[in-house]
């Protein structure tokens, strides 16, 4: 390998370590901004009265309650829980048992989130409809 | 890594047509069995079929991506630019295929989700590809030699993203749902029936892919040559 092959390298492996620290930096720096929302139990430490926080969770079975016009329900991380309130229009794909992301202000006293807005997550699981309709009639 | 202009220009001459005809095809069968001859999800519906034009597009966004990055190291380490004019001809369409995921994603996301576009770590990581790509082809369209040079050098300091992309899903909290296929695992999260329309569009995108390298390649060579001669008639 002549010099200025060697030298090439060098320069490369040099560029590719810098950009390796600085990436670790900046996303080791940027954590909280890279987490697109808290947990029920990050919720519950959080500073009272936060605005625009997003909550994710699952969709508390039997907890959805639906009253002139506004969803109140629970949201569960399977170690504690928040309430949520929101008036509006719900997303095809929420139901019980469903993952869902709630975006809005967040009042301590009630532990509640006032949502403004509702996301549904689905996993990354997809099932022809006659075999799940197969399994439900099973289970 | 001794590659000479004229085997890349006599493969691209011979592959060229049976690729693109190939690609035709696979599109074709994709389409059928994507859109006809293939389940819909137990949850989404029919809105789940997007994800055969979506996915695949997106593995082909990081996929060109990191050969653009590789033939750029080997360009700049042997000092041959005809790596880095190869990695040139693939750049429009990684880009165009970022785009189609960016798109698809939005419209899949809408009804399912609930929005068009989140800032979460998945969707950001990926926009970002799509400007590097378009910061990439508009630098290297400027056409001199250091402007190749710099242009592989931000190709190979920009693959970090890739592997960020990638691991978005599983490292932080994010709207998109982690991955349902993982390569070298046997189990995916994927029906089986869903698999073939998936991969029929994934061999598509590969082969129309080295398809519109092949022809962009050829027309690339035969302008420089054009090039070269008409500024040897001014001088």
């Amino acid at each position: 390998m002549n010099t200025t092959r060697r030298q090439r390298i060098q320069t490369l492996c040099g560029v590719a370590l810098i950009t390796l620290g600085v990436a670790i930096f900046v996303l080791i720096g940027f954590r909280d901004q890279l987490y697109f929302f808290k947990t029920p139990k990050e919720l519950s430490s959080l500073t009272p009265n936060e605005k625009n926080i997003r909550l994710g969770g699952y969709v508390v079975k039997g907890s959805v309650h639906y009253d002139d016009g506004t969803f109140h329900f629970k949201v569960t991380d399977y170690d504690k829980e928040a309430n949520v309130v929101y008036k509006g229009v719900m997303p095809e794909l929420f139901r019980e048992g469903q993952n869902i992301i709630a975006e809005g202000h967040y009042d301590a006293a009630t532990h509640t989130l006032m949502a403004e807005r509702i996301l549904a997550k689905h996993d990354e699981k997809y099932v022809p409809k006659d075999i799940a309709q197969r399994i439900k009639k099973r289970s | 890594m001794k590659l000479s202009l004229s085997f890349v220009k006599k493969t691209c001459e011979f592959l060229k047509l049976p690729l693109g005809v190939l690609a035709l095809v696979l599109w074709g069968l994709a389409c059928f069995y994507g859109l006809f001859h293939s389940p819909a999800d137990y949850q989404q519906g029919d809105f789940m079929r997007i994800m055969y034009v979506h996915v695949p597009a997106a593995w082909m966004s990081l996929s060109i991506y990191s050969s653009m990055a590789v033939w750029s190291i080997i360009g700049f380490i042997t000092r041959t630019p005809l790596w880095f004019y190869m990695a040139r001809q693939l750049a429009p369409v990684g880009f165009g295929f970022s785009l189609i995921t960016l798109v698809t994603g939005a419209i899949w996301g809408k009804p399912t989700w609930g929005a068009w576009w989140v800032w979460d770590a998945r969707l950001t990581s990926m926009l970002i590809l799509a400007f590097i790509y378009g910061a990439y082809i508009m630098w290297v369209e400027i056409d001199r030699p250091q402007t190749y040079t710099s242009g592989a050098i931000i190709t190979i300091i920009g693959w970090v993203n890739i592997p960020i992309i990638k691991g978005s899903v599983e490292w932080w909290y994010t709207l998109h749902q982690p991955a349902s296929i993982k390569p070298f695992s046997a189990s995916s999260a994927i029906d089986p029936s869903m698999m073939l329309p998936l991969f029929l569009m994934f061999g598509c995108y590969i082969t129309f892919t080295l398809f519109v390298f092949a022809i962009r390649f050829l027309r690339f060579i035969a302008f420089q040559k054009d090039y070269v001669a008409t500024m040897r008639n001014y001088a």
